[in-house]
């Protein structure tokens, strides 16, 4: 079945259509947001939620990207949008600062160890999604569709609708901000 | 307390721990659980407008009532019969003696 198909065949209700988008695309729309959330539970919510706004807004798509781009990019919008709800309730009931003054981690969110990570990682990899969760938006967009997406700049680029330029510049700040925070870290052991 | 060179290292090696990422098989039953929540979903939706429209029932028959009560009430009111503005001046008048003008000492 092709793109152009599957999205007629969405829009008329098709059902064995959407089984075959869910299908298709589950895997891409866990990872991105397992990468964003770090809890399997909240992913698996959230991926849920993805695929009932597809369904429910497959009319308003107007196929000027790739299914998959627009997938990638609601995907990450919810993703976005449970982890600014859950900060906010975080801030309201603690009312701590992950961060002090001087990027040493003074609060400690629970340890996300990716499924996906190879073994003798697993410990560094720890380290380096507590970094990533302080990055600017953008950045950790850029860094975590590059690592855990492999996607290329190009293929990011159309995702967050930047040219390839910006997409490079955000990849080397991001990088170069969790290299800050992982040297300040190590610093402290 | 760690060399500057050996915390570059850790730290190069934390940036390169998800090289080669595995990528994570989603929920085999994703899909019975996407139509299963739609379907709540909608039970929800419609369990929602029905106490939507019974509470603005429930305003619309208040209001109703209170409309028709007012009616009554004034309706009652206008057909009670009342004395002669006239007749109650001249009695209130003559009880105080205030028809004569002259002094009576």
């Amino acid at each position: 079945m092709d793109q152009e198909e599957l999205i007629l065949r969405l829009i008329e209700g098709d059902e064995s259509a959407f089984k075959h988008l869910v299908n298709t695309y589950k895997k891409m729309v866990y990872n991105t947001i397992l990468g964003f959330v770090q809890q399997t539970g909240d992913a698996e919510d959230i991926t849920q939620d993805v695929f009932i706004k597809i369904y429910e807004s497959i009319g308003g798509f107007k196929q000027q990207a790739k299914l998959s781009t627009w997938i990638y990019r609601i995907a990450i919008t919810q993703a976005q949008d449970f982890i600014r709800r859950r900060n906010r309730k975080k801030r309201g009931g603690f009312l701590v600062s992950l961060f002090g003054s001087g990027d040493e981690l003074v609060y400690d969110p629970p340890d996300f160890v990716h499924p996906g990570v190879l073994a003798e990682n697993k410990e560094q990899s720890v380290i380096l999604f507590k970094a990533i969760n302080q990055l600017p938006e953008n950045q950790k967009t850029a860094f975590l569709l590059q690592k855990v997406q492999d996607c290329s700049q190009q293929q990011i680029a159309e995702v967050m609708q930047l040219n390839e330029g910006a997409v490079e510049s955000l990849l080397s700040r991001a990088k170069a901000n969790l290299r800050k925070q992982l040297s300040s870290y190590y610093s402290t052991l | 307390m760690k060399s500057q060179q050996e915390i570059d290292r850790i730290t190069e090696s934390a940036l390169s721990s998800l090289d080669n990422l595995q990528q994570v098989e989603a929920n085999d039953f994703l899909y019975s659980k996407i139509i299963n929540r739609m379907q709540m979903r909608g039970q929800q939706d419609r369990a929602a407008f029905r106490s939507l429209m019974m509470r603005l029932s429930f305003a619309l028959v208040l209001f109703a009532g209170i409309n028709v009560a007012s009616f009554l009430v004034l309706e009652h009111q206008r057909n009670k019969p009342q004395k002669p503005a006239k007749l109650n001046e001249a009695a209130f008048a003559s009880e105080y003696s205030l028809t004569n003008n002259g002094y009576n000492y």
